[in-house]
């Protein structure tokens, strides 16, 4: 797996409070980039040469280059000012994945347009996402241009975004001013989905051995579910013939279990070194949060796959609060559950073993699968497992330490391109 | 690059080097720069633009620019003959040519405008000329609107990289930044450019009255010049005219009228009487000043009057009154680097800005500088026309005892000496006593009527010299053709050679005038040499035995001819006002815009004059008022003050919201005026549906009213026709057709007579 540099999200104790003065007012700032600096040193040389030549001509180009670089100055500021903007975006987006970004943009101004304006979102401090910018080359008086933009977020979390800026450089790019439009509003990127590359219910290791998967299944009352194409690893039992004939492609049949199986996906996403007390978390290294990154996308992608397939799903969480989602099924419940996972914070107050011991379904365990998603395993999911086989259908556990974990799980599946991985 | 943007920019590009590349060319009358980036931009254009296959690559642009700064380092460093800043200029063209052959990216298109940028101002730097303005105008014009498209496109394409690195994309179309139309913004920079850099231009403060002018005079032109410190035949070739203007003259009465003379004018620059071999006799003909040891030469310093101007006496002070023939010549002299400045004989006083000092040849009456003019001066010069005896006494008494000047025949006999002789006692005829002034002065009038007659010829391309021969000989009885250093020589040995102090005067001969301006303009082309004979009592006395030339600027087309004086005239202009621009013309602008302001107050009877001679009342003119009277002023002042407040700010409210009602007006009629999207059956559809009390719910789109209500109520089934159909209108700029529109009809009429089935209500 690769991993990338991408901006950390942003933390749920810095969602801002709301603003204090009641009406917030746009700020307008106004700074000189790097080829304004060399263009003023050489505007100044230019000078100093006319002051030491005493040449007139010189002394002409310098001032036409200082009218230039004064309307430089002047010019942004007045492109922004007049300028409103409004945003349209989702409530929700999931990491990785392309959402609509919708700017409208207006020139309340009577008389003068508005050249080469880009707008964005008020940056959120130094380590905050980096989201597109639209780019409005003229706007005339009084006229307003919609911006339609695609914007992806890395990585899961709530993004409190603070408001638009409307930057312009114009004419030259000597001087940049932007004004930033107080907008608040909060976008919940869930985590990134990936896809299991085959069924991982379907393979039958033994039952108490640490390997990638601990499968048991009681009966086997499989219904028709559709046709997919063949994967590596899919018994040639199911292969469809005549479909395969008829495609060119070999295509497989997928049963389902007629019975509402209810899955509980147990996620432990960050590790904790195996002589740490229970009580004891240190702060999660920037590798181990990569691998509760990929932990917590496995989550996610387990519930989708769960809810996809009929399954009643629940969630049990290991972080700073710990969450226990009973199960359920549907799009509300889909939501609530990615919801859930966008926001998990590291922190472990209780081990996971401890809170399952205590939880009491009205639905019971009966008939329950169980996806163990761990960043590292340790004697609380021994004892974890020991402790759901007497009750559970079946126990998975999948963790990125464990071999196996690649071939099972594709973390860099982009629904977006064609189901191409990256 | 996108081809369209780069084509743009080639053609802004090309422009700007081809008018940055002009007047450092004419500056340096170096043509081959400019040749070579003409060929490269049409080579360029036909390549890298129309055909898309640059004709060099990145590596061989490399190969060149490196060659070209090694050429830099030979010119400067080595050569050394060439000023630094054109061999940077050369080094910044070729460049710029070689990138105009490659395929470029953005950060070539930001090389090339930087670097016309520089070589813009390299052209201020050594170009005095019109062409400098005008290159400025284009710049003004087409390269700050080049570089706001460029601004653009890389702006855009900026926003688009920053969007694909984040992971998203621009969902809108292509910009096309380099369709818009810039006009707007560009005029509005250049106005305030301008603006702003004519205030900042006049006010600065400055120190001296440095000006550069034209570099281009101190190249070497084969044309004639008035400046050479001797006359050598031998050197001479065949000569070349030039158009090289070299300095503009105003003349003027000394009561300030412009004056014009038919007669000629002589502006003299350098004197030579000495007529001998080069080197020891074996090498060729030249004419020197002679006696240079005993030459008495006089230190001028130039002081301050009460004008704040600096003038100098040129010839001892008189106590009779001015004389009334006086002539008045304002010089504009481009930089020649010889130091000598050019006057009408004789010289009375002088004026100058830009000269402190200069050196006065008592004997010759010509003037030189302290050091040679590198760049142009302005100076202004008092001479008499006419030589009045008094004048001839004050210019003896300047030279001092003997009177008569002594006479420098050549120092070796001359191989034709006799025939000259000969032909000199043939042309005297009856004249015996040459002592005599009316003698003289009748006989070198013989001479130079002799020389002017139809014998001899004027050629810019004399017949070859003969080596060992001595030219003016084989002029006077051979060939009989050449220019005018060959007549003037050959009068001033024949006056010589019969005991007459004569002497060859270089300089310039009037120079064309230019009625637009009131000035002469004096060209290279215009460079002459003449004859002044001693004739007693009358000083030194012009003679011209040059045969007249052709006179081009006849033969030129009326509407050419009164083109180009005004084009003089600018230039002109240019050069006084922009290029000659010092501390003293600052402060006579500062006072007369000063004077200028508070003309109005000085009357009462102008508003303004009212309102300033109020506010002195007010402020204390008028000590002998009382308090209490004061106190009226000042409530009553105040009251003035905070009315004219409140009426500007009612005024200005007014304006404004007039403005925006009349805009919303506008809108609104324009808005009205625009045919919209008939969806009127929609809305009556949706008046009808409430009436039967159905509403489509806030969180339902019409599609999806449509779909319940259709499987709520079978009988509402056309329901979604009608909501097809205004979407179709509403969004997708369709219109109904006649049986849509009667479909649709009949359903609202339907609707209206509650002509539904009871389970639909």
């Amino acid at each position: 797996m690769t991993t990338t540099a991408a901006p950390r999200p942003v933390s749920l104790r810095h969602v801002s409070d709301p603003p204090r003065s009641k009406r917030p007012r746009a700020i307008r700032n106004l700074r000189i980039t790097f080829s304004g600096v060399l263009c003023c040193i050489i505007v100044a040389l230019v000078g100093l040469a006319a002051l030491n030549g005493e040449a007139n001509l010189l002394f002409l180009l310098f001032a036409i280059s200082m009218g230039a670089l004064a309307y430089s100055m002047l010019a942004p500021v007045r492109a922004v000012r007049g300028i409103s903007a409004e945003r349209s975006v989702p409530q929700v987006a999931i990491a990785g994945r392309t959402f609509a970004l919708t700017y409208t943009v207006r020139n309340a101004r009577s008389w003068f347009s508005a050249w080469s304006l880009v707008v964005t979102e008020t940056p959120i401090g130094d380590e905050g996402p980096l989201f597109p910018r639209g780019f409005v080359s003229l706007l005339g008086p009084g006229r307003e241009q919609r911006v339609e933009l695609t914007g992806r977020c890395t990585r899961r979390g709530l993004y409190n975004l603070k408001g638009i800026r409307v930057t312009s450089r114009f004419p030259f790019g000597l001087f940049t001013c932007w004004v930033d439009r107080p907008a608040p509003c909060e976008l919940v990127v869930y985590p990134a989905m990936g896809r299991f590359r085959r069924d991982p219910w379907r393979e039958r290791p033994s039952v108490h051995t640490r390997t990638t998967h601990v499968l048991r299944e009681r009966g086997a009352q499989d219904e028709f579910y559709g046709v997919r194409e063949y994967r590596e690893g899919d018994s040639h039992r199911f292969i469809h013939w005549r479909r395969s004939a008829r495609t060119g492609q070999l295509v497989v049949r997928e049963m389902m279990d007629v019975r509402r199986t209810q899955l509980v996906v147990l996620v432990d996403p960050w590790p904790r070194p195996p002589d740490t007390p229970v009580a004891e978390s240190p702060h999660p290294s920037a590798g181990d949060e990569d691998e509760a990154e990929r932990v917590i996308q496995a989550a996610a992608t387990a519930v989708c796959d769960g809810l996809e397939r009929g399954h009643r799903v629940g969630m049990i969480c290991r972080s700073d609060m710990p969450i226990v989602v009973a199960p359920a099924g549907g799009r509300p419940h889909r939501q609530r559950l990615l919801h859930q996972l966008a926001l998990l914070e590291p922190g472990n107050p209780v081990g996971l073993d401890d809170l399952v011991a205590r939880i009491r379904w009205a639905s019971g365990w009966q008939h329950t699968r169980c996806l163990i998603c761990a960043a590292s395993l340790d004697v609380t999911h021994d004892r974890l497992v020991r402790l759901l086989a007497g009750r559970t259908e079946a126990t998975l556990v999948l963790s990125p330490r464990l071999e196996g974990f690649d071939a099972l799980f594709d973390t860099s599946y982009r629904p977006e391109a064609g189901g191409r991985t990256r | 690059m996108n081809p369209r943007a780069d084509r743009m920019l080639y053609k802004a590009e090309a422009i700007l080097l081809t008018m940055v590349v002009v007047p450092l060319a004419r500056a340096e009358l170096v043509w081959w720069y400019a040749a070579i980036l003409g060929l490269a931009l049409i080579a360029g254009w036909f390549t890298t633009i129309h055909r898309r296959r640059p004709w060099i690559g990145e590596r061989a642009g490399n190969v060149i620019a490196l060659g070209a700064l090694a050429l830099l380092l030979l010119e400067c460093r080595w050569l050394g003959e060439t000023p630094a800043v054109m061999g940077l200029s050369h080094f910044m063209i070729l460049v710029c040519a070689s990138k105009m052959l490659q395929r470029r990216t953005a950060r070539d298109h930001a090389q090339v405008l930087v670097l016309s940028l520089l070589l813009l101002t390299v052209a201020a730097i050594v170009s005095g000329n019109l062409w400098f303005p005008l290159t400025l105008a284009i710049y003004l014009t087409v390269g700050l609107g080049a570089l706001m498209r460029y601004h653009l496109y890389l702006e855009e394409q900026r926003q688009r990289r920053h969007n694909a690195r984040i992971g998203g994309d621009a969902v809108a179309k292509d910009e096309q930044v380099h369709h818009l139309s810039v006009t707007g913004p560009t005029a509005a920079l250049a106005g305030v450019a301008v603006g702003i850099g004519v205030v900042v231009f006049a006010a600065f403060p400055r120190i001296g009255a440095g000006m550069f002018g034209e570099l281009g005079a101190t190249s070497r032109s084969p044309a004639v010049t008035g400046f050479a410190e001797r006359v050598d035949f031998q050197s001479v070739g065949p000569i070349r005219e030039s158009n090289r203007t070299l300095m503009r003259v105003r003349l003027e009465t000394a009561k300030g009228i412009p004056y014009q003379t038919a007669a000629p004018l002589y502006f003299r620059g350098t004197v030579v009487d000495q007529y001998s071999r080069r080197t020891r006799g074996r090498g060729g003909w030249a004419w020197w000043r002679g006696d240079r040891g005993d030459l008495h030469l006089r230190l001028i310093r130039l002081e301050r009057d009460h004008h704040g101007e600096r003038v100098a006496d040129l010839l001892p002070d008189d106590d009779d009154e001015p004389d009334p023939d006086q002539i008045v010549q304002h010089y504009y002299l481009e930089p020649h680097h010889e130091g000598c400045l050019f006057t009408c004989y004789p010289a009375l006083e002088i004026r100058s800005h830009d000269v402190s000092d200069i050196r006065k040849c008592v004997e010759d009456q010509v003037l030189v500088t302290a050091r040679p003019t590198n760049e142009a001066i302005r100076y202004t010069v008092s001479s008499a026309v006419t030589m009045s005896p008094s004048l001839a006494d004050r210019l003896a008494d300047e030279r001092g005892q003997p009177r008569d000047p002594p006479v420098h025949r050549p120092s070796s006999r001359l191989d034709r000496e006799s025939e000259i002789l000969e032909l000199t006692a043939r042309l005297s005829g009856n004249l015996g006593n040459l002592d005599d002034p009316t003698e003289r002065l009748a006989f070198v009038r013989r001479l130079e009527s002799y020389l002017r007659s139809d014998e001899f010829s004027y050629t810019l391309n004399p017949p070859p010299l003969v080596r060992g021969r001595e030219p003016i000989g084989r002029f006077l009885f051979e060939t009989r053709r050449g220019h005018c250093e060959y007549f003037a020589a050959a009068l001033a040995i024949m006056c010589q050679l019969n005991n007459i102090p004569a002497r060859v005067v270089s300089g310039y001969r009037t120079g064309e005038y230019n009625p637009v301006g009131d000035f002469y303009l004096v060209k290279a082309r215009h460079a002459h040499a003449w004859v002044e004979v001693y004739i007693p009592g009358k000083d030194w006395v012009t003679f011209d035995p040059t045969p007249a030339a052709d006179e081009s600027d006849v033969q030129a087309g009326l509407w050419l001819l009164r083109a180009r004086r005004y084009f003089d005239y600018f230039q002109f202009q240019w050069a006084n006002l922009v290029v000659a621009y010092d501390a003293d013309m600052r402060r006579e602008m500062i006072e007369s815009f000063q004077a200028w302001l508070r003309r109005p107050s000085r009357d009462q009877r102008t508003g303004v004059g009212a309102v300033v001679a109020f506010v002195r009342e007010l402020f204390g003119w008028r000590l002998h008022l009382s308090l209490r009277e004061r106190l009226v002023y000042w409530v009553f002042s105040l009251l003035v003050v905070v009315l004219a407040v409140l009426i500007v700010y009612i005024f200005v409210r007014v304006v404004s919201w007039s403005t925006r009602v009349l805009l919303d007006l506008a809108e609104a009629q324009a808005r009205q005026s625009r045919p919209g999207p008939q969806v009127d059956f929609y809305l009556q559809f949706l008046r009808r549906l409430q009436a039967l009390g159905i509403r489509r719910p806030a969180d339902q789109t019409p599609a999806e009213f449509a779909r319940d209500l259709a499987a709520r109520h079978p009988a509402l089934g056309p329901a979604s026709e009608v909501v097809q159909a205004y979407y179709e209108v509403a969004f997708g700029d369709h219109a109904l057709d006649s049986d849509r529109r009667r479909r649709i009809d009949t359903f609202l009429a339907r609707l209206k007579k509650a002509d539904i089935p009871a389970q639909a209500t």
